[in-house]
Formats: C-alpha cells, structure tokens, sequence
C-alpha cells in the first residue's frame, strides 16, 4: 500500500519498492545497529509469542469456563406458542437417538418446539444433545435451534427458514451432526 | 521501511517470491469467486447469514484480485515494462491501495456482521425474522459497501495524515474486541448445560479459538507494523519487524484463503451446491 515517493529515494535497493514506502519514513538518516542490548528481532519474537500465549490462554479460558459455569443469561421473554420438547438427533453422541431418522418423519409436520423458561424442568435428552450443535454455524436454521437447545431463559419458537439441507458440519475437526427438525423446514441430511 | 543501504541495516527486508503471493492470490480467487457464485445462484442461500458470508467472499475476492494484479504490476516493473514513477501508474498504484483498503475494511465489517447476525440468532431468536429481514440485510450490506469504498478512497487521497493510520488501526482494534466479545459472550452462554460433556465443550472450545486465532494471527501482524511505523520508524528494533513486511502481508493475503473454509464451507448447502457447480461445469465440458 502506498506508492508515495521518499525524499531523494531509499538507495541501492534492488527490490520492487514503490509500493511499500512510506513518505514520512526519513530515509536520511540511517537506522543505527551499534549497541543493541536485546536481539534486533526481538520485538518480533515478543508479538508472536505474546499472540500464542494470548491465543492459548483464551483456548484454556473457554475450556475452564465449560468446567466452572458461565453467568447466567436473565433475559426472558414470553414463549408465543405452546412449549414442546424438542427432538434433536446427534449421530454422534452415544446418546442414542430420539427420534427417526429424518427420511422417516411427515416433512410437513413440524417437531419445531420452545422449551418453556423454567430451567428446572429441562429435558435431559435434549440437554446431552443440545450444545452438540452450537458449533454448526452454517446454517441459519440450526443457529435457531440452538438457541433453544442451549436452554436460555427465553425459550426460542422460532420458524426457521426455508432450507433444503440441514446437515451441518460441525467443527473444522468434520464431524457431521444432524440438525433439529425445524418447523417448516425440510430435512434432507 | 526500506534499510537506507544494505550495508548499514542488519535487518534486511525479507523477499517474498512473487510466486508466492501469485499461487495465494489465484488459489483464494477462486476459493471466494466460488462461494459467491454459489450463495446467488442458490435460492436457498439468500439467507441474511449466507448474505454476509458472500459479501466476505465478495470482499475476499476483490483483495485477491487486486493483490494478484499488482503482483503483475511489479513483475513488469522488474522487468522493465513499466516505469515506476510514472503518473498513470501512480495513479493506477492509488486505485490498488483504494481497492485493497476497501476490502480489507469491508472483511472486518462482514466479520462483524456475521457475529452480530448469530449473537441475533442465538438471543434473538424469536423475533429474529423480524430483526433481520432481507431489506434490513441489503441495507445493511449497502452500507457496509459504500462507507469502505468512500473510507478507502479518502484513507488513500489522505494518507501522509497520520490521523487516517490512527483511524485506521483503532478501527481494527475496536472491531477485534467487539467481535471477541460477542463471540465469548456467545459461547459462555452455550455452554450453560453443557458442562458434563468435556467433548464437547473441548471442540466449541477449539472452533472458536481457531476462529479468532486465525482471525488475529493473520490481521495483527499488518496492524502492528502500522502502529510501528507510526510510533518508532527510527528505532532499530523496530526497522527489524518493519523488514519483515512482506510476510505479514502474506499473512494477510492467507486470511482470505482460509476465511471460506471457515465461515463457507461449513455449511452442508454450501458444499452441496459447489458439487452440483462442478458437475455441471464437467458436464458442459464434456457434451
């Protein structure tokens, strides 16, 4: 970026540089290296390893936030249809699964269900196999879904959009999960 | 940033191959040309999310192009084709610099669109259609095109004021935060009941670290080297991170070929109208 010119050019460089200089680089005065205390590259090594830990401590943070609880949510919003359990079907849990396969239901009858703003009473099946889907981010209607399956105070009737395919893939690790039935939404993973 | 003379530098600027930044530029080309294409010709991607993830690809794409033809521009520069001092190719220059700065804004607002489109998913959920209709994601989309087009424009027409760096780098940092913050947001409150499953919890863990990891490793590096020559362009330390350059840009360049392995091709409808393109296109060679 920036092709402006320096004062009286930068010298016996050989490289392709009339992009990469900068008009307030004072090329005049030569960059001294006589009596470094540290090694020259040093500010170098200090950003990557400062982003490594930094990217490392945030892995461990998100890990250690799983194992201790997060604050709860205190957003709550009244429920406009009736509370229904939802059916969720993770192939890779060893959950089993809840329901058929989706080949097997009436497409047209929608399964789309909110969980009702009491915690206490929250569906253990979903529970286990709800958080499988907060990572498939692919597709708005399973970004719906799991709302609901994570268990907000504020359950989640939301008609999901008009999709063909659900399947997700869930993580860059590739395991594919299966989404939620969506009300008005086709299945055909 | 370039040493004054070989001689008196012990950081000498690290050369990039040009072949290098051509096989990223071509390959991520590609890569994003296909997710655009596919998110418009597929009717059931004209979702507000999958709205978002094309005009990253879109951005994406114009980055690459535009790297790739400069590329070009200093091949024959090398070579002796063209003059580099000359008006139009300093004006040519200006209008890659615009383009660049266009789509390397218009990358980090579509990032933020796209966390603020699933913070709305996630906590929103019930009146999401109505918070995010199509009109709103156009609007939106048009915003974000013209305000980096115009930004772009006048960050390069005023780029000797140290006020547009200033802008420029706090516009990122800023951006980096909110992004990080609706993302942990997001996923703390995910994982409310889910803390029996350590598997689980370790792949949202990993997804969203490789998601802003990347996101961070790719774009600080160029940031810093802003903030550097800003802040000490005499210091020899920081001559010596200046001299590596063109590295962070290629850092720069990798981010749009690895964005749509993150963000696209994670969607199963994505992957599934890229075959059907293929096909298509083999079969329209071979008949």
């Amino acid at each position: 970026m920036a092709g402006v010119d320096g004062p009286n050019g930068t010298g016996a460089s050989p490289a392709p540089d009339y992009e990469w200089r900068y008009e307030y680089y004072d090329d005049d005065e030569p960059v001294s290296f006589e009596g470094l205390k540290a090694h020259r590259y040093s500010i170098v090594i200090g950003f990557w390893v400062g982003l490594a830990v930094f990217v490392v401590f945030m892995f461990f943070l998100l890990t250690l936030l799983t194992k201790t609880g997060a604050p709860h949510p205190d957003s709550g919003q009244p429920c406009e249809k009736q509370p229904r359990v939802i059916g969720y079907m993770d192939t890779n849990l060893n959950t089993g699964a809840l329901f058929p396969r989706p080949s097997a239901l009436d497409s047209s009858s929608s399964l789309f269900q909110c969980f009702v703003s009491n915690e206490g009473q929250l569906n253990s099946r979903a529970a286990s196999a709800g958080p499988a889907a907060v990572w498939s981010w692919g597709d708005g209607t399973l970004l719906q879904e799991l709302a609901v399956l994570t268990h907000f105070n504020l359950p989640n009737c939301v008609d999901s959009e008009q999709s063909s395919a659900v399947g997700e893939d869930d993580m860059l690790l590739g395991e594919p999960e299966l989404a939620i039935i969506g009300e008005g939404s086709e299945q055909q993973e | 940033m370039n040493a004054t003379t070989a001689n008196q530098s012990d950081c000498l600027e690290v050369k990039v191959p040009v072949s290098l930044f051509f096989i990223i530029g071509v390959v991520s080309l590609a890569e994003n040309l296909l997710v655009v294409v596919a998110v418009i010709r597929n009717r059931n991607l004209h979702s507000p999310m999958y709205c978002f993830i094309c005009s990253l690809a879109a951005f994406n794409t114009i980055a690459s192009l535009t790297k790739t033809w400069e590329n070009l521009m200093i091949v024959f520069a090398n070579v002796g084709q063209l003059e580099k001092k000359g008006f139009s190719e300093k004006n040519l220059d200006d209008v890659m610099d615009s383009l660049l700065c266009m789509s390397f804004m218009g990358s980090i607002f579509s990032f933020l669109a796209i966390a603020v489109d699933r913070y709305i998913t996630i906590f929103h959920a019930l009146r999401y259609h109505n918070i995010m209709t199509m009109q709103r994601t156009k609007a939106i989309l048009g915003v974000i095109w013209i305000s980096c087009g115009v930004s772009a424009v006048l960050m390069v027409r005023f780029f000797d004021s140290k006020l547009i760096m200033i802008c420029f780098v706090v516009f990122f940092v800023v951006s980096l935060a909110i992004i990080c913050f609706l993302y942990i947001y997001m996923f703390m409150l995910a994982r409310i009941h889910a803390r029996k499953i350590a598997a689980l919890s370790m792949r949202g863990s990993l997804t969203l670290t490789i998601l802003f990891g990347v996101f961070a490793m790719c774009w600080t590096p160029f940031f810093l080297h802003l903030i550097i020559i800003m802040v000490c362009p005499m210091n020899p330390y920081c001559e010596c991170y200046r001299s590596l350059f063109q590295l962070h840009v290629v850092l720069l360049m990798s981010h749009a070929l690895i964005d749509p392995a993150i963000y696209a091709f994670r969607s199963a409808e994505l992957r599934h109208t890229f075959r059907k393109m293929l096909h298509w296109s083999d079969w329209n060679w071979c008949s």
